[in-house]
């Protein structure tokens, strides 16, 4: 807490103008610090993760123990690869995609509370914000799809449009439950709600629904339709190569981090802790979450287009309804 | 479900180990009453009749034995032509699944731009083999409605296995031991879009030229054999016009989920698949040309390189072809060991099956889980044959050497390894929710369009259809063991799936069983040092691989060499359908189809 105080002290006594603008830069350095440095760390874990799953041993070699700077040579290989721009496809998007794709996937960790007061910008519409956001991801897949000129990468940015939404309004609707028992669209106010409890205790449906809603947005199995190595060869990104498609890679990784962070969030406490609160008790939540999201990639097969749309639609639709009319209820009663 | 097996076990220890059952009894009635009924020449060779038919009277013979009650021959095996010194024989082999009897259809046709009516009409599994017939001996069929060659491209000068056949390449330089091979000229674009090709081989056709005028007409148009190095991205030759709704994408050569090679030009509507049609013969390498080149005992390791997968049984179809020409016997040991190394073989094939469908799927665990037991598997046949993938293990007579010392307990201990961990995938892939929603009801194919098709077995056997070379036409020491053969029921990828890993728990137990009553003696019998099968003999020797009935068809001319082998392929059988399977599916559907089949594009494209 000293840290965060004394750099507070320190920026207020800059000149007027220049204090919210350097405040701002120096938020924004810690999170992209944060969100990478991390993000090297996740690469390797869920190398690691799956080959215990597949019984290999994944890394081994890169920084012993445990093979845990392998990401590094592998991001330097990347680099070094041929830039190819396919001849059929639209530069511009092209182009653009993978650069839009890192903004929502960053930009959604401005609302995270890491701890007490630890927060870059507690905005008042918090979840709102978080969902608008969350959305924002298709317009890049979109344009990865449609601009590379490829017939599986269309049929890859078709599902992604399809599915987002299937995935996106019982996404929404289950954080509604949230804020209705926070009384707040804050994402501070959520956390400060919990003191007493966990809303996964007091949201059990709306925590369901949230999880596999936000698996779905995460596009990993079983619901990497968008992607579906096996049958749309890579969907969107299939022309994609070299740092291009590493920037693809470290987006779904950074959606990875802020969907467990949301749900770390919003259901299970954030800082909060039996004892001992702080930030720890944060990042322990979120890298549980990302396992479980590992977990469920690594062993099930994929679902497949239709059935997720009307899991979106015909299932989780109207249970995340349901979910609202009975916290309601709830409030009334007991609110 | 299943029925049991080894129930004529008696029958087949009166005829030898060797031999199959013979016919029927009554089949020389059948034979006599056959040609009686059809004014046309019946003979009883080996195990099978033989029908002689003059040119004119081939469908018409052709539809009385499909629908005959007393024949009932309903199941196409193959098609194919033997190029004879004066005349071409064309070759069809039927079967009657309720007889268990198999009949030769044969014509004969002028070597000279031969002719005939096609069977299309008849059994739609004949279309590819009679395409094939056309690629590989110029028989033209009338009638047939998708006249195109098959394994080669159009264009192609000549037809390679028409005895007259001259290559068109200019002969390679002979290399001495010091000497740097030619290189070839490096490829380019230019050069395959139109100009000259590059490599002084075959020529390469830019855009496939339609077939000779005269033919049938079909959508032969575009070239099947077209390359992608010399077409549009994407684009698919010889589907029709371009709608504006429908997407054509070409799934391969280079996909993850086409299993090697394969091309499958489709049409989607959306995700909707409208239609399919599959393009093979990007592996062809005219195996049963060079066959021609080489004396019976030489050819066994090839047969190993056309189901990869499986080529323990690909060598026995081969050898029991040879030996039933040959008049080889095989020394009991010998079979017991060909079992066992053929059951292996069939697990084996069947977890790299299961593997690669939880990879089409989506599921990837499940494939490194299947690939850890093979493992074991592949050490087992290292320490037996010396090879992991190829083995080369049976000869002429018998097999290569004995088991090694040990080699028995090592297989039991791998086989209760093996139990215990289909439990494992049952657990993991079989019973999840979401796997049983993409296999249920996915991809059916109806008993009758299966046998018509000539689909043969797990995929034949997931229809309901009661039929197993092993137990129904007795082969080996097969009569003498107890096991079940795994049946399905409505023949949709589900039951593809479970009848293969029942499939897997029946084979341990025949491995256990031959183990167990295995006799001692010789592994090879006496085999004649000059190998000379009397002129004009022939053979069709088929065993039951993992992917249905593997088959080898050998013609003798007396000399050392085979004047003709013709390879049944299982896969060639059972993909040629996958239109009918997949139409009005979702594209993840297809996927999962093209993966049930089990295809060996080895095997496929041969």
């Amino acid at each position: 807490m000293s840290i965060v105080s004394s750099l507070n002290a320190l920026v207020g006594s800059l000149p007027g103008f220049w204090s919210p603008l350097v405040s701002a830069l120096i938020k924004v350095l810690l999170v992209l610090a944060f969100v990478f440095g991390n993000e090297i760390m996740l690469i390797w874990l869920e190398r690691k993760v799956c080959g215990r799953f597949q019984r290999r041993k994944g890394p081994m070699y890169v920084g012993r123990p445990e093979g845990w700077l392998q990401s590094i040579p592998d991001v330097v290989k990347l680099l070094a690869k041929e830039d190819i721009i396919p001849a059929r496809a639209d530069r511009w998007l092209f182009v653009l995609a993978p650069m839009v794709i890192m903004v929502p996937a960053v930009a959604l960790f401005v609302v995270i509370p890491f701890g007490r007061g630890w927060v870059p910008r507690d905005l008042n519409i918090g979840i709102l914000y978080l969902v608008a956001l969350g959305s924002f991801t298709i317009l890049s897949l979109f344009m990865a799809g449609w601009g590379s000129g490829n017939k599986w990468s269309t049929l890859g940015a078709m599902r992604a449009v399809a599915m987002l939404l299937g995935y996106e309004v019982p996404l929404a609707l289950s954080l509604v439950g949230v804020a209705m028992v926070a009384g707040s669209l804050s994402l501070v106010d959520i956390v400060h709600a919990q003191e007493r409890a966990w809303f996964v205790l007091l949201q059990p449906i709306g925590f369901l629904v949230f999880l596999v809603a936000a698996a779905a947005e995460l596009n990993r199995t079983p619901f990497d339709l968008a992607e579906a190595e096996q049958e749309l060869v890579a969907g969107y990104q299939v022309e994609y190569s070299g740092m291009r498609w590493a920037m693809f890679f470290v987006a779904e990784y950074a959606s990875l981090m802020a969907i467990s962070a949301i749900a770390a969030t919003c259901f299970f406490g954030g800082w909060l802790g039996p004892f001992a609160s702080g930030p720890w008790w944060f990042l322990a939540k979120l890298y549980f979450f990302i396992f479980l999201f590992m977990w469920v990639r690594w062993t099930f097969p994929r679902i497949r287009i239709d059935h997720m749309m009307e899991l979106g639609w015909k299932f989780l639709l109207p249970v995340a309804l349901l979910n609202i009319v009975l916290t309601g209820i709830g409030l009334a009663i007991w609110g | 479900m299943s029925e049991q097996g080894g129930a004529n076990a008696e029958l087949v220890k009166e005829s030898g180990v060797n031999q199959g059952p013979g016919v029927p009894a009554g089949g020389e009635d059948l034979a006599d009453r056959l040609a009686a009924r059809l004014g046309v020449e019946v003979k009883v060779s080996g195990p099978d009749l033989v029908v002689e038919v003059p040119r004119e009277r081939w469908v018409e013979v052709a539809r009385t034995l499909r629908d005959d009650p007393a024949v009932d021959a309903r199941f196409f095996s193959f098609l194919t032509a033997v190029d004879g010194k004066e005349s071409m024989t064309l070759v069809a082999y039927l079967r009657s699944l309720s007889g268990k009897l198999s009949v030769a259809m044969k014509t004969a046709l002028p070597r000279e731009a031969p002719e005939v009516d096609s069977l299309c009409g008849v059994w739609p599994g004949a279309n590819w083999h009679e395409r094939e017939a056309w690629d590989m001996f110029g028989i033209r069929f009338l009638g047939h409605p998708d006249h195109r060659r098959i394994l080669l491209w159009e264009g192609y000068p000549g037809h390679p296995l028409r005895k007259d056949f001259a290559d068109p390449r200019p002969p390679r330089e002979r290399v001495g031991p010091g000497d740097r091979p030619a290189l070839l000229a490096p490829w380019s674009s230019t050069a395959a879009a139109g100009g000259p090709p590059p490599a002084p081989d075959a020529p390469f056709p830019a855009d496939g030229a339609p077939p000779a005028a005269g033919l049938a007409a079909g959508t032969g148009t575009g070239g099947n054999g077209s390359r992608p190095a010399s077409e549009d991205e994407g684009a698919v030759p010889g589907v029709g016009e371009a709608e504006p709704e429908v997407l054509e994408v070409n799934m391969g050569p280079q996909h993850p989920s086409t299993h090697g090679v394969l091309r499958v030009a489709a049409r989607f509507d959306g995700e909707v698949v409208r239609s399919v049609d599959p393009v093979i013969g990007y592996l062809h390498r005219c195996f049963e040309k060079i066959c021609e080149g080489w004396n019976y005992a030489q050819i066994v390791p090839f047969c190993d390189r056309n189901d990869y997968l499986g080529a323990i049984t690909n060598e026995w179809a081969y050898c029991r072809a040879a030996e039933a020409l040959l008049g080889i016997e095989v020394p009991e040991r010998a079979e017991y060991l060909r079992v066992i190394t053929a059951e292996l073989q069939r697990i084996c094939s069947h977890l790299i099956w299961f593997g690669t469908f939880s990879l089409d799927m989506g599921a990837t665990t499940p494939f490194i889980y299947a690939f850890r037991e093979r493992e074991m598997l592949y050490d087992l046949f290292e320490s037996l044959s010396g090879a992991r993938l190829l083995y080369g293990y049976l000869r002429l007579g018998g097999v290569r050497n004995d088991v090694p010392p040990g080699w028995f307990e090592e297989v039991e201990r791998y086989l209760r390894v093996q139990e215990e961990k289909l439990k494992e995938y049952h657990d993991l892939l079989i019973g999840n929710a979401i796997f049983l929603s993409r296999t249920k009801g996915i991809g059916a194919i109806s008993a009758e369009d299966a046998t018509a098709y000539g689909i043969s077995g797990p995929m034949l056997r997931a229809c309901g259809v009661n039929w197993d070379l092993r137990r129904d036409e007795p082969y080996s020491v097969y009569p003498r063991l107890d096991f079940e053969i795994p049946l399905g029921e409505v023949g949709d990828l589900y039951d593809r799936c479970i009848v293969r890993m029942r499939e897997i728990e029946e084979s341990i137990r025949i491995v256990r069983q031959a183990m167990t009553s295995i006799p001692e003696g010789d592994v090879v019998g006496k085999v004649p040092r000059a190998l000379k099968p009397p002129a004009g003999a022939e053979a069709y020797g088929r065993v039951e691989g993992p992917r249905g009935e593997v088959g080898c068809y050998l013609v003798s001319d007396g000399s050392p060499k085979p004047w003709r082998i013709k390879w049944r392929a299982p896969c060639f059988s059972n993909l040629q359908p996958l239109d009918l399977m997949a139409r009005g599916y979702k594209v993840a559907d297809l996927v999962a189809i093209v993966g049930s089949t089990d295809i060996v594009l080895g095997e496929v494209d041969r």
